[in-house]
């Protein structure tokens, strides 16, 4: 595949994210208005043009068939028919797969002209049933553009005035033209706002005095005016830089403290002083490059949500909010996965059948709410679903049968507990497996995948009220806040989020059973395990007995540790690198650091710890 | 068509990597950071224009006994295959050389201690043997 045929793939796939947008609530109430019908004429038009000019000749051929319908809606000529809305979906899908088989070069021209000719055919009976609405045409909406692909649209001047463009429109449909918030309308962001939604020159509604712009941008055929796309390397190379200055800045600072001169040396240290801000402000600019709003995923669900519903024989109503809250573009290819799964399970397992859900007095269409928000440095995101709840007990039997646990252990259980037993591996409460969810490697994938990205999952369920998921991300995967921790002559960091306390244990609180091998320690009224990182890393402490050293109490996913260290120093933001880019993974390292003097510091995984000291104990038990 | 080798030694045994894949030579420094749990012959990480480095003693992975880490020890940084950064530690630079590979001998199984599957072949320089160390399999993922 050449370059540009890659990154066709790219804007390919923002196209139909869009156009699923506006086919999913049309297919619903079966309309379509102008808006719709300009918006999709546009995708269509784009994907043909573009996909031409890299060589997915076939892609472009159906595009240029439906296209045709398009024109003709567009143009008054056909009037919409009932089920146009869900044979455009349909045909969506079938160009999506034609362009994937296209780009593996595994298109079979047979099938592909199969399909054009279905295509063609239902075409060709649409406009040929007589007309029952005539299709107005108006000035389009402007339409979010989103990259689901390894790329970040920016310039974020230029997105918030789209943004605003566009919450505007939302507000009040009848405006023609964005409105900023005093109620104003702004050249410049008219001029964007026509820029975006007029994607091509044949959608032109009224001609204003920025007709040379519209031309301008227009007749480009590009959909991200105002924007460019960027590689993801690129950034992250940007941001290696400045990380290269924050280190010679804290050399030169090293340097200046041991000038004799007090002078120069308060000049030198002051100077110092302000180019470290600057760096500062200049990593925050890297970073905020970095982030996307929420949309980004959001746009895949109606589509899934959609395809599963009318699968299952469901009724679904999919809200979310939040959208524009911004997330780490790196975050967004771990979250996906996990919360399609958490969606899919609200849907698969949920959601009741409509006439279950009409026995018990709930609107036939099941509610499924996504929210996204930015609190205490923290992005929280909430799935909910009006279903019919976690049923505890059945989970309980589950987790019996399965082993997880014993039947005195599940009596002491409480209630959270219990319903926390779901994210344990190989447990489902659906008796028979289906193909969507329910294969019981679900809720435990679901939390790892999580973990990897220093978030934890919460999950509360009400019986026959719904089920809801809290997902609690750090904003970055890029930036950490990290406590200093000391063994022997190594220096560490552990992520603060997963610090629950420090203490200098007393010879009492230490405890230990069978050949006193192990630790534990009792903390209150809790017993809580002893992993000495010195053991466990195999370093020379500066000392061996517990009670010389600082206990820090770590929760791991569920779980809570005492880590035995040394001693522990002042609290700091590191930038996380990889070990993964030139090396690989290591048990128990979330990934490095570079210090002040130039040399590493490895960044301590809580959950691949306690991996780490099980894994240790077995070894050790089946060497005895 | 000829190919610049840069020849080095480990243990008094001359070996040849392509000049192409150095990146960096460095001396040897007290400040690498060792990682958990991995064999003896990694022998930590350190950062090497930002990126994280692993730092590979292949010295203790061809041989075993006592290797020597002072002033004069040296650490090449070679660039692999996917543009992952390795570094290696020598005991000396000797040159560069100019080598034809039509004269690089196919190692066979018996004789050479090291994997066939390790080397690009063997070469004659002046009156030594240099082996020419093929680092995209020798340092790849699986193999440290």
């Amino acid at each position: 595949m050449t370059e540009y045929q890659s990154l066709f793939l790219g804007e390919a796939g923002e196209l139909f994210a869009s156009g699923y947008d506006r086919l999913l609530p049309a297919e619903e109430s079966d309309s379509l208005d102008a808006e719709a019908v300009a918006e999709l004429f546009r995708i269509l038009h784009t994907i043909k043009g573009s996909s031409g000019g890299v060589d997915f000749n076939n892609l472009s051929r159906y595009a240029h068939s439906l296209e045709n319908l398009l024109s003709y809606l567009r143009d008054g000529k056909v009037g919409y028919k009932s089920g146009m809305a869900s044979f455009l979906v349909d045909s969506l899908d079938s160009m999506q797969q034609i362009l994937d088989k296209e780009s593996q070069d595994t298109l079979d021209s047979a099938d592909f002209e199969t399909k054009i000719a279905v295509m063609e055919k239902r075409v060709a009976e649409f406009l040929a049933l007589p007309s029952s609405t005539p299709a107005p045409v108006s000035a389009p909406k402007p339409v979010p553009t989103t990259s689901n692909d390894g790329f970040i649209l920016f310039d974020p001047a230029d997105i918030a005035k789209f943004e605003a463009a566009q919450e505007t429109t939302k507000l009040d449909d009848h405006y023609d033209h964005p409105v900023s918030d005093d109620g104003m309308i702004d050249a410049a962001s008219l001029a964007i706002y026509e820029a975006m939604s007029a994607g091509n020159e044949t959608i032109v509604a009224d001609p204003t005095p920025i007709e040379e712009i519209r031309k301008s941008t227009a007749s480009s055929g590009n959909i991200q005016m105002a924007s460019i796309r960027v590689d993801l390397d690129k950034i992250d190379l940007l941001l290696n830089r400045v990380g290269e200055l924050v280190i010679t800045n804290a050399m030169l600072d090293r340097f200046a403290e041991k000038l004799q001169n007090h002078h120069d040396k308060n000049i030198l240290r002051e100077q110092l002083a302000q180019l470290e801000r600057h760096i500062r402000d200049l990593q925050d600019a890297v970073m905020s490059v970095r982030m996307v709003p929420m949309e980004q995923i959001y746009a895949k669900l109606p589509k899934i949500v959609r395809d599963l519903a009318k699968k299952l024989g469901k009724q679904v109503r999919l809200v979310h909010s939040g959208d524009s809250v911004e997330i780490d573009k790196m975050m967004i290819e771990g979250l996906n996965d996990p919360l399609m799964h958490i969606i899919r399970n609200a849907i698969d397992h949920g959601l009741e059948p409509p006439k279950e859900r009409e026995e018990s007095g709930k609107a036939p269409a099941g509610l499924i709410t996504v929210t996204a928000a930015q609190e205490n440095g923290q992005i929280i995101i909430n799935i909910n679903d009006d279903g019919r709840g976690i049923n505890v007990e059945r989970v309980v039997q589950k987790a019996i049968e399965n082993r997880t646990i014993s039947h005195e252990m599940a009596a002491k259980l409480s209630d959270e507990e219990k319903l926390n037993l779901v994210f344990n591996a190989g447990l489902s409460t659906v008796g028979e497996i289906s193909d969507i969810s329910g294969r019981g490697v679900g809720m435990d994938v679901v939390r790892s995948n999580i973990s990897k990205l220093g978030g934890l999952v919460r999950l509360s369920s009400t019986p026959r009220r719904g089920t809801r998921i809290s997902i609690v991300l750090p904003l970055t995967l890029a930036i950490l806040d990290g406590l200093n921790v000391f063994v022997g002559d190594q220096r560490y960091i552990l992520p603060l989020s997963a610090v629950v306390e420090s203490l200098q244990p007393g010879p009492k609180v230490i405890k230990s059973n069978g050949d006193g091998s192990r630790k534990i320690l009792m903390l209150r009224e809790r017993f809580i395990p002893i992993i000495e990182m010195h053991r466990l890393f195999a370093i020379e402490p500066k000392y061996a007995q517990i009670e010389d050293g600082i206990l820090i109490v770590v929760r791991a996913g569920e779980e809570r540790f005492a880590l035995f260290v040394d001693s522990f120093g002042a609290q700091q933001q590191v930038v996380v690198k990889s070990l993964e880019k030139n090396f690989r993974r290591v048990r128990g390292i979330g990934g490095a650091m570079v210090q002040g003097d130039g040399t590493v510091a490895l960044i301590l995984d809580p959950l691949g710890i306690i991996d780490k000291e099980r894994e240790m104990i077995l070894a050790q038990e089946a060497y005895l | 068509m000829k190919d610049e080798f840069l020849v080095f030694t480990m243990l008094g045994i001359l070996y040849g990597v392509r000049l192409e894949k150095v990146r960096e030579i460095l001396t040897y420094e007290n400040s690498i950071t060792p990682l958990p749990s991995n064999p003896a012959w990694v022998l930590g990480v350190i950062n090497l224009r930002g990126e994280i480095t692993p730092v590979i003693d292949l010295r203790r992975k061809f041989a075993s006994g006592s290797c020597l880490y002072d002033a004069e020890t040296i650490v090449v940084a070679l660039k692999l295959e996917g543009d992952r950064m390795v570094a290696i530690v020598v005991d000396t630079i000797e040159n560069i050389v100019q080598i034809d590979m039509k004269d690089a001998q196919h190692t066979s199984d018996i004789g050479s201690t090291l994997d066939p599957r390790y080397l690009d072949g063997l070469v004659k320089v002046g009156n030594d043997m240099v082996s020419l160390l093929n680092i995209d399999v020798l340092l790849g993922i699986d193999e440290i």
